[in-house]
């Protein structure tokens, strides 16, 4: 086949010219024996971006609507406030471990344990007051909980050990923040803040320990500058 | 069967590390990648016959202790982004989408590059973070003869070919930059912006054109004007994005042209050692330009990008730049938007488009009697949305355009050029039906 407006050779299997799109004309092709190297037949996909954006602006629009309801009508934020927070956490805990490979285990952990804290703050504000409740027990016990799943991981796989030292190093600074809070607010216990730490530092102790060369390239590839 | 590294300690026993910084050059590509994007480029050999995944993937396989800079995954450091050697993997896969799209930079299971099958067709996927298109045309050649060998076929490992059981040396490793690189002051890096190509990219898209044309053609036509096959098609680009662009234009009109600096520098680094040089004209200069006068504005700009001096100014610079104790030290979570703002609004403004010429891919002669021809395609940038790659294997040029926009304008004036010249075009697309939809 041949264009005759562009004056070039096509494969047999071209109805139109890729350069102008007109009809191709079923001439013999100037240069002699080419053969068309195919491309597999492709069905076009979007990028998925602006419907998990839609989503979104959807799920805000909507929270907000309800909080600006909640508010008009009871002076005061309530359940609004427990659904948007709730969403997050039904995605974080339900939904996104379904979807996600084991290699990510940290980095979900970690954003599990970010909401959830965020909504124990709101339950133990609207349910007691104060936020003391969330920062002695409830943030602390999941911190633990996230430390022990890490140690955990990196004992049966040798390969999430270099995740886990930085999970476990922020945990360590995540449990550092929540005893300075303690300190400063004398309301709040300083015994599972500690009990955090002391976890997150056995934690980092046992896998140094096993794995001492990684552990040491590690730290020093994440923060050599 | 393939020895995987268990640990830090087995991997460190070869000269690559397990973890290990990246090249001066490669800075730049994870810190301008977006969600959706990462610069990645493809090499293809065609073969005559459809190609046997098992024996390509087995083909792949024995070069993962060969080539351990390829088998690598990106992570996140304090201050930069590193390198860590990841263990062995399957990577090759059916093709079943549009070439270039974006590598998994951070998966502990993949490394940042994919080989895939189509038919006769054989890619190479790569990010361009882990080696430039020198070093890949050079892994995908070995695969290619790696493969034809397990088929049974008699390969003479020659050339620049990589046997699978050699050991990798620590001169491939090496960042060349670094090596060559002298003490430089008051070089500028300003140039003026040029022109941009006005598309309307469409996301996830990836059209290719390839235009096959004999390369005696070419040399006779470029004899003609005394000048080399390079730039002569760099003035016909130029005078094909002249020709599409509004009149009257008001901004130069520059592409850029990759340069493998181990032509002029000595190295055996598989890994990046390249540099860019931005050749134009000045087209608000005149009102109506004809290709002659094109040709004659560019004419020995290119060899003078192309000077041992000019390129060694230019690389010790940015090797100075990334040494500078600020830049060093500045965290790699703010560091990482300075260099995307550079690159989106300094670097990527100083050109239309890109057009590299990969030369002549040799292979043995035994080779070559079950390859058809080579391709190379670059990626296009969520700026750029046209690209443009040539490679050769000694009778017919390959001249493909990659572009994420619907027309056709540019690369149409391009072949229509050659072709109103006399040179013999053949054209193929990947996407046939384009029209149709429109």
């Amino acid at each position: 086949m041949r264009c005759l407006k562009c004056n070039v050779d096509l494969g047999d299997e071209y109805q139109l010219c890729p350069l102008c799109g007109s009809q191709a004309a079923d001439d013999k092709p100037v240069i002699k024996g080419m053969r068309t190297a195919e491309y597999p037949d492709v069905e076009y996909r979007p990028y998925p971006k602006r419907i998990v954006l839609g989503f979104f602006i959807a799920y805000v629009l909507a929270c907000a609507a309800g909080m600006a309801a909640d508010y008009a009508l009871n002076r005061r934020l309530g359940i609004s406030v427990f659904a948007a927070l709730a969403m997050p956490c039904i995605w974080a805990l339900f939904i996104r471990p379904f979807v996600v490979k084991k290699e990510y285990v940290g980095s979900y952990l970690v954003q599990d344990v970010f909401f959830l804290a965020i909504l124990m703050l709101y339950i133990s504000k609207v349910g007691i007051g104060n936020f003391s409740s969330a920062l002695s027990g409830g943030i602390p016990i999941l911190l633990i909980v996230s430390e022990i799943t890490l140690l955990i991981s990196s004992l049966i796989e040798r390969y999430n050990r270099v995740n886990a030292i930085i999970y476990l190093l922020s945990g360590a600074v995540a449990d550092i923040v929540l005893i300075v809070i303690a300190l400063i607010s004398k309301n709040v216990s300083l015994i599972m803040p500690l009990a955090a730490l002391g976890v997150a530092i056995v934690s980092l102790s046992i896998i140094k320990a096993l794995a001492s060369k990684e552990f040491n390239e590690e730290i020093k590839a994440r923060f050599k500058p | 069967m393939i020895k995987n590294f268990q640990n830090v300690k087995e991997m460190n026993n070869v000269c690559v590390p397990a973890r290990f910084p990246l090249d001066n050059a490669a800075t730049i590509y994870p810190a301008c990648r977006t969600r959706n994007w990462n610069n990645v480029y493809r090499f293809a050999i065609i073969f005559k016959d459809e190609i046997n995944p098992v024996f390509l993937q087995q083909a792949v396989d024995d070069f993962y202790s060969r080539m351990p800079t390829y088998f690598v995954r990106l992570r996140t450091g304090a201050f930069w982004y590193y390198f860590e050697r990841i263990r062995h993997s399957k990577v090759v896969v059916q093709e079943d989408y549009y070439p270039c799209r974006a590598v998994n930079l951070f998966s502990s299971e993949k490394p940042c590059f994919r080989v895939m099958y189509y038919k006769r067709r054989l890619s190479l996927e790569c990010f361009h973070g882990v080696a430039d298109g020198g070093a890949s045309l050079i892994f995908i050649k070995s695969i290619a003869a790696r493969y034809l060998q397990l088929l049974g076929h008699d390969i003479e490992i020659s050339g620049d070919l990589l046997d699978c059981n050699d050991s990798f040396s620590k001169a491939e490793f090496e960042d060349s930059f670094k090596r060559h690189a002298v003490k430089v002051k008051g070089v500028k890096r300003k140039e003026a912006s040029s022109l941009q190509y006005d598309a309307d990219p469409i996301p996830n898209y990836y059209k290719v054109i390839h235009g096959l044309i004999p390369v005696e053609d070419l040399k006779a036509i470029s004899r003609e004007y005394r000048i080399t096959i390079t730039e002569y098609l760099v003035a016909v680009l130029l005078y094909a994005f002249y020709l599409d662009a509004p009149k009257p234009c008001k901004k130069p009109i520059k592409v850029s042209v990759p340069i493998s600096l181990r032509n002029s520098f000595e190295s055996s680094s598989l890994r990046n050692f390249s540099l860019y040089t931005n050749i134009g004209f000045d087209a608000p200069k005149k009102d109506d330009y004809t290709f002659e006068e094109i040709l004659e504005e560019i004419r020995g700009k290119l060899r003078e990008g192309m000077e041992k001096e000019a390129l060694l100014k230019a690389f010790s610079k940015n090797v100075g730049d990334a040494g500078n104790p600020f830049v060093r030290f500045m965290p790699n979570a703010i560091k990482r938007h300075v260099l995307n703002f550079g690159f989106r609004k300094i670097g990527q403004n100083q050109f239309i488009a890109s057009i590299t010429n990969l030369g002549i891919a040799k292979m043995p002669e035994a080779a070559m009697r079950y390859i058809d021809r080579f391709e190379v395609l670059l990626g296009e940038t969520p700026i750029k949305h046209i690209a443009i790659a040539l490679i050769s294997d000694g009778k017919n040029m390959n001249i493909s355009f990659t572009s994420n926009a619907a027309r056709t304008n540019v690369q149409r004036d391009f072949f229509t050029f050659l072709s109103q010249k006399g040179v013999k075009v053949r054209i193929e697309c990947n996407d046939k039906e384009s029209w149709l939809r429109q």
